[in-house]
Formats: C-alpha cells, sequence, structure tokens
C-alpha cells in the first residue's frame, strides 16, 4: 500500500523538479535587470560625489584638476567638523534611544490589543508618518515655542517659573528627531511583537512572572533582533535628517546633513561638501556593517550550536 | 479538603456557552482527565483552572481558597502546554528555573533544584541547550520539569501528547504518570483521546457541548455509562434502536426491527412504548455458526466483514434490517468465512440500555 503512493510519485519527482528549477532561474535572471537599474541609479552619482571629494575648491564652484585628500585631511584635524560628527552621531544615538523606549511599549500595547481598535491605531500612526517631515515641524514650532502649549502646561503646573528654550538648540532637534523616527519605529516594531505567541506569555503568567518581569524576561529578548533592527533604522534616519535640525536647531545646531548642505548649496564648495557626504556614508555604513555583524552572529550562535553542546 | 474543587462553574464567549455548570472535586494527588471532542469545553475549563480566563458564574477552589480575584501568577499552578510554549530565548537550565527565579528563590537552591528535575526527566545532559535543538519528546519533557519546579498544588496539561507520534506518545504517557505518582502532584490532563485518558487515569471526566456527561473511574464509564454520549465516545459501541413492548421478570421485552423482539435487563422502570436504545460493547457480542447458548439472545445475520489485528478479530455482521454488528473475538479463534450464516448473540445483562432522545 504505501509502496503504492511512494512508487509513482517516485518517478514523477525529478522531472517536477527540474520545471521548477528552470522557471525558477528565468524568473532570477529577469531580476537582475532592476538589480542593475538601482544600483546604476545609485552607483553613479555617488562616483562623482566620490571624484568630487578628492579635488580642492578653488572658489565659484570650481575644483582643481589636481588629486588629493586634503579635504579629509581638514575635515578630519578640524575641531569645526569633528565636533559636527560627534553631534551628528550623539544627537542621533540619543533620539533612537528615546524612540525605542517610546515606541517598544507602545508597539507590545497595540499588539496585546484586538481587532478594530488596534487596526484604527496602526492606521492613525501610518498615516501621521506620511505627513511630510516640514508640516509635522511646524506643529512642533508652534507646541514648543516660549508661548507654546508645553511651556504654558510646564508654568501652570508650576514645574518651571519661565518659559524653557525647547527650539533652537539641541533639546529642539532631539524632539523634532524622535517625533520623525517614532511612527516608523512603532509599526516596525509591531510586526515584530506580533511574532511572539500569545501563549509564551501565558506560560510566563501561570509559572510566576509579573507582566513586568515577562516583559523585560521574555518579550524584550524575543524581539531582540528586531530592536536591533529598528535601532540601525532609526539611527540612519537622524544621521541623515536634515529637515528637523534645519528648522528646529535654527542654524545653531550644525549636524553633518546641515553643514552638507551649507557648504554645497551657500558656499558652494563641492568638494568639501562632497567630502562630507562621504564621510558620513562610510560612517553610517560602518555602523550597520558592525551592528549587523553582531546580530548574524548572535543568530548563528542560537541556531547552530552542536547538539547537545 | 479537596485540592481543587469547581462549583457550578460556567463562562460565555460572546453570548457563546462554553462551559455550563461545571462542578468537580479533585483529591490530593489524583489524576483526572478531561475528556471529550474538540469544542466541548475542556481546554475552556482548564485555562480557567490555571486563571487565564475568568469564569462567568460559579467559585474555583485551590486548596479550599476562592481564587477569583488571582492572577495566574499567584495561583502556584503548574502547567504543559499543547505546543510546550518553551522560552526559546532560554536555555533548558533556564526554562526550567523560571518559575523558582520568578519566586525569588536562592541562586543555590535553583541550580539543585534544576539538577534534580533535569534527572527526573532524563535530560541532564540537555541543560545548556536551546529548545529549539531539541526532540519534541525531549520538549515535553523540558516543559514537565518547568510545571513542576516550583512544585505546584496542581498540575495542569493541555493535550499534551498530540504533537508526538503513537510510539513516542506511549512511552510519555507511562512516563508521566510514573514521575505523577512518584511525586503525587494533583493532575488535570485535557485530552480527546480516550485511549491516553483510560491509561492516565484515576477518574476521567467526559465532557460534550460545555457539561459535564459523566465523572468516574474508567472502568466504570466503560461499563457503565451514563449516557448514549459516553457509551459512544468510550471505547466501541453497537447502538440498537428498539421500543418496549412489555415488561418481563428483571427486565422488559423489546420490539427491535422487522418484528424481532428479544429480552433487556433493566432495573429501572419505564413505561410500555418507550423507545429505547441498546449499547453493546463488541466484545459482549458473539457471533455463532451453529447453536447458540441457552438463555442468550440470537439474531441471525450474515458476515460482512472480518478484520483480524493480532489478538482480536473484528466481523462486521449484516443484521436482517440491514444495520451492522460490530462483534470482536479472541485473535486465536477459528476463522469464520464472509458471507456466512451466522447468529449474534448476547446476554441480556451485557446491553445497557438508555431511553431514545428524539433527534
Amino acid at each position: 500500500m504505501a509502496n503504492d503512493i511512494i512508487g509513482p510519485s517516485a518517478t514523477l519527482l525529478p522531472s517536477m523538479m527540474s520545471d521548477k528549477d528552470d522557471s525558477a532561474k528565468q524568473w532570477r535572471r529577469l531580476l537582475w535587470f532592476p538589480l542593475t537599474l538601482s544600483a546604476t541609479l545609485l552607483i553613479f552619482p555617488q562616483l562623482t560625489f566620490v571624484t568630487m571629494s578628492f579635488h580642492r575648491d578653488i572658489g565659484m564652484g570650481q575644483v582643481s584638476a589636481d588629486f588629493t585628500i586634503a579635504n579629509y585631511v581638514k575635515i578630519l584635524t578640524d575641531v569645526f567638523y569633528l565636533r559636527a560628527i560627534w553631534e551628528t552621531t550623539y544627537l542621533s544615538a540619543c533620539a533612537t534611544f528615546w524612540a525605542i523606549l517610546l515606541a517598544f511599549p507602545t508597539a507590545y500595547w497595540i499588539a496585546s490589543i484586538e481587532g478594530r481598535v488596534a487596526t484604527l491605531l496602526l492606521t492613525l500612526i501610518l498615516a501621521s508618518s506620511l505627513i511630510t517631515v516640514p508640516i509635522k515641524l511646524m506643529g512642533l514650532n508652534i507646541i514648543l515655542g516660549p508661548s507654546g502649549i508645553v511651556n504654558r502646561t510646564l508654568e501652570a503646573l508650576s514645574v518651571i517659573r519661565s518659559p524653557v528654550a525647547l527650539l533652537n538648540n539641541e533639546i529642539g532637534v532631539l524632539i523634532g528627531l524622535v517625533q520623525y523616527t517614532v511612527p516608523i519605529l512603532v509599526l516596525m516594531l509591531f510586526a515584530v511583537v506580533q511574532t511572539i505567541p500569545k501563549y509564551l506569555e501565558e506560560a510566563a503568567y501561570i509559572h510566576g512572572a509579573s507582566n513586568t518581569a515577562t516583559f523585560f524576561q521574555l518579550i524584550v529578548p524575543m524581539a531582540k533582533q528586531g530592536i536591533l533592527g529598528a535601532c540601525l533604522l532609526s539611527f540612519n534616519m537622524c544621521m541623515g535628517a536634515f529637515t528637523s535640525p534645519l528648522i528646529l536647531g535654527g542654524g545653531r545646531v550644525l549636524t553633518l546633513p546641515v553643514l552638507i548642505q551649507q557648504k554645497i548649496i551657500n558656499d558652494a564648495d563641492y568638494g568639501l561638501g562632497a567630502a562630507l557626504s562621504i564621510l558620513l556614508v562610510c560612517f553610517v555604513l560602518l555602523m550597520n556593517v558592525v551592528v549587523g555583524a553582531y546580530v548574524m552572529r548572535d543568530r548563528r550562535r542560537r541556531v547552530n550550536r552542536p547538539y547537545g553542546g | 479538603m479537596s485540592a481543587l474543587s469547581l462549583h457550578s462553574v460556567s463562562k460565555v464567549f460572546r453570548g457563546l456557552p462554553a462551559v455550563r455548570d461545571f462542578n468537580l472535586d479533585v483529591e490530593r494527588g489524583e489524576f483526572v482527565v478531561l475528556l471529550g471532542p474538540s469544542g466541548c469545553g475542556k481546554t475552556t475549563t482548564l485555562r480557567l483552572i490555571a486563571g487565564l480566563e475568568r469564569p462567568t458564574t460559579g467559585t474555583i477552589c485551590l486548596g479550599g481558597k476562592d481564587v477569583a480575584g488571582l492572577p495566574p501568577r499567584s495561583r502556584n499552578i503548574g502547567m504543559v502546554f499543547q505546543n510546550y510554549a518553551l522560552f526559546p530565548n532560554m536555555t533548558v537550565g533556564e526554562n526550567i528555573a523560571f518559575g523558582l527565579r520568578q519566586r525569588r528563590a536562592q541562586r543555590r537552591a535553583i541550580e539543585a533544584r534544576v539538577g534534580e528535575l533535569l534527572k527526573l526527566v532524563r535530560l541532564s545532559d540537555r541543560r545548556d541547550c536551546y529548545c529549539s535543538e531539541l526532540s519534541g519528546g525531549e520538549q515535553q519533557r523540558v516543559a514537565l520539569a518547568r510545571a513542576l519546579s516550583f512544585s505546584p498544588q496542581v498540575l495542569l496539561m493541555d493535550e499534551p501528547f498530540s504533537a508526538l507520534d503513537l510510539k513516542l506518545r506511549e512511552s510519555m504517557q507511562i512516563e508521566l504518570r510514573q514521575i505523577q505518582l512518584s511525586l503525587q502532584t494533583t493532575t488535570i490532563l485535557v485530552t480527546h483521546d480516550q485511549k491516553e485518558a483510560m491509561t492516565l487515569a484515576d477518574r476521567i471526566v467526559v465532557m460534550a457541548d460545555g457539561s459535564v456527561q459523566q465523572s468516574g473511574s474508567p472502568d466504570e464509564l466503560y461499563h457503565s455509562p451514563a449516557n448514549r454520549f459516553v457509551a459512544n465516545f468510550i471505547g466501541r459501541s453497537n447502538i440498537l434502536a428498539g421500543k418496549i413492548i412489555a415488561p418481563c421478570p428483571g427486565g422488559y421485552r423489546v420490539a427491535l426491527a422487522q418484528d424481532v423482539t428479544i429480552e433487556v435487563a433493566c432495573a429501572n422502570t419505564r413505561n410500555v412504548g418507550t423507545r429505547i436504545e441498546l449499547v453493546l460493547r463488541p466484545e459482549n457480542v458473539n457471533v455463532f455458526v451453529g447453536n447458540v447458548p441457552s438463555g442468550a439472545i440470537a439474531i441471525p445475520g450474515v458476515v460482512d466483514q472480518r478484520r483480524f489485528l493480532g489478538n482480536v478479530v473484528y466481523y462486521f455482521v449484516r443484521l436482517p434490517w440491514d444495520q451492522t454488528l460490530l462483534v470482536e473475538r479472541a485473535g486465536a479463534t477459528a476463522p469464520i468465512e464472509l458471507g456466512a450464516r451466522v447468529s449474534v448473540s448476547w446476554f441480556p445483562a451485557s446491553a445497557t440500555v438508555f431511553e431514545a432522545f428524539d433527534h
């Protein structure tokens, strides 16, 4: 009986497999086209930047013909630029920290409520993340100003005596960056948290865990990979953020993107601006590679431990 | 004082009753199995005991204390989930230590207890593995050790063996019963597998449609089922429809289809004209090619099918009114040919009588 079933299908299988293989191969060949296109669109502009960054600015938007690393030397030895690099990294890291702190519990909470309310909340968050950044920043400008609702409330509650400067400084930029990344992180982390089965939480509760213990000992460790990914995304977004530092920083918070814009648009120092851009890209890329390597190593350790190790 | 008692507990989900008027008292150290088809409310009952669901009405007492307001973590209950629900981010040892860590036990005591439990479930060499590296049976044993780690008042198990293959399931059942007996843990297990229920239980609670059909030892349920559902669910049964036509000593005369009348033993008083159902276990029915022993009922039939299973052989005998009767005989008996004209026969006392419900 069993042989009857296995017999014919065993002879059928190889031919079916090769058919499937062929079509899969063709499909993969087709996918080369969009890959090549997007790679070209990415690489050529960047190549122009790379080339330009190795030439000295000679004013009026012109660059010298000789090959030099002077731009890089200048950036990496000038305190002004080093401070800008530090400020960008520091602000991005802080914003990422606060954004995760806000987004993860929110995502967990939305994942734990059921049905239409969750859908509605997610829709609202998605909608808010689709509003263009300048408009959201205008809103923040109104709220955070000296006579804005935040300062008024704090004054009314006697937390502060006179309005606190929440605009045109680092705090303003930080708030802007957090507001920029939180909705996207909530959506991303929601997808992560949702994959953690409900019965694991129930098992934790039954075996004596409080809500807090379940959250920190089970949910957070299980979502660790996702959280790291979200951190990386948020960090990348913040490092490249231009509008928040410009509008909420009021020109006083000089992050790399703001500086690049100044160099290229205002000063027409294409060489230096290009060098700054390349450094920014390389720095962010390096961060991603390091974190990515850590995540992969962690995963491999988890999956490929020898049996019975 | 019973270890666990449920008093007229019911649970309604969005207007649909899942558990109706459930009463149960479990003695300390007793192994109770909730048995029933899927959707009968047995898992809901288990979740009510665990505190994962709140009863709509009724009280649940653990060790004499009402636990209505207590969250699961304060109930001191161990539970083995259907899919084990082991924590994938923890090693075997950490999984087992989980309940103890939540109870703020001393590190040393935890270490010792985990070692002890690993030995109990024969997994001492797997302590530092992640659960994804374990086989199904091993995961099952880790789940059991985790549930037992803090010596719970009651151990709950929700279809714990359903994911295992037959051989492994049988050996795990024996192992579980041994561990349960050695630790004297009060255990409530949910299953839809009547064989599993009979293997493990001190007492079986048969459920259908959210309510208890019968509660008793495996023997009781098998030999004196309370209703047709239990008779049909526990073991195999033949059900013959009939109508009481007259009383006779120790019972009634019953007319089956096509004017075949037989005697049934029945202690209860029933009116003449009552429609009844006769439940016959296959092993209580015999087939004879020749003479039928005196005192036994005999109905003619034709052998339709024969199924040889080694220790027993099943005959499907077609009765004159086109109903097929399942008959079990010892495997060693001389085979009866298909198509043979036979008499099926049983003693009146071996048939159970239920009043027929209009379906």
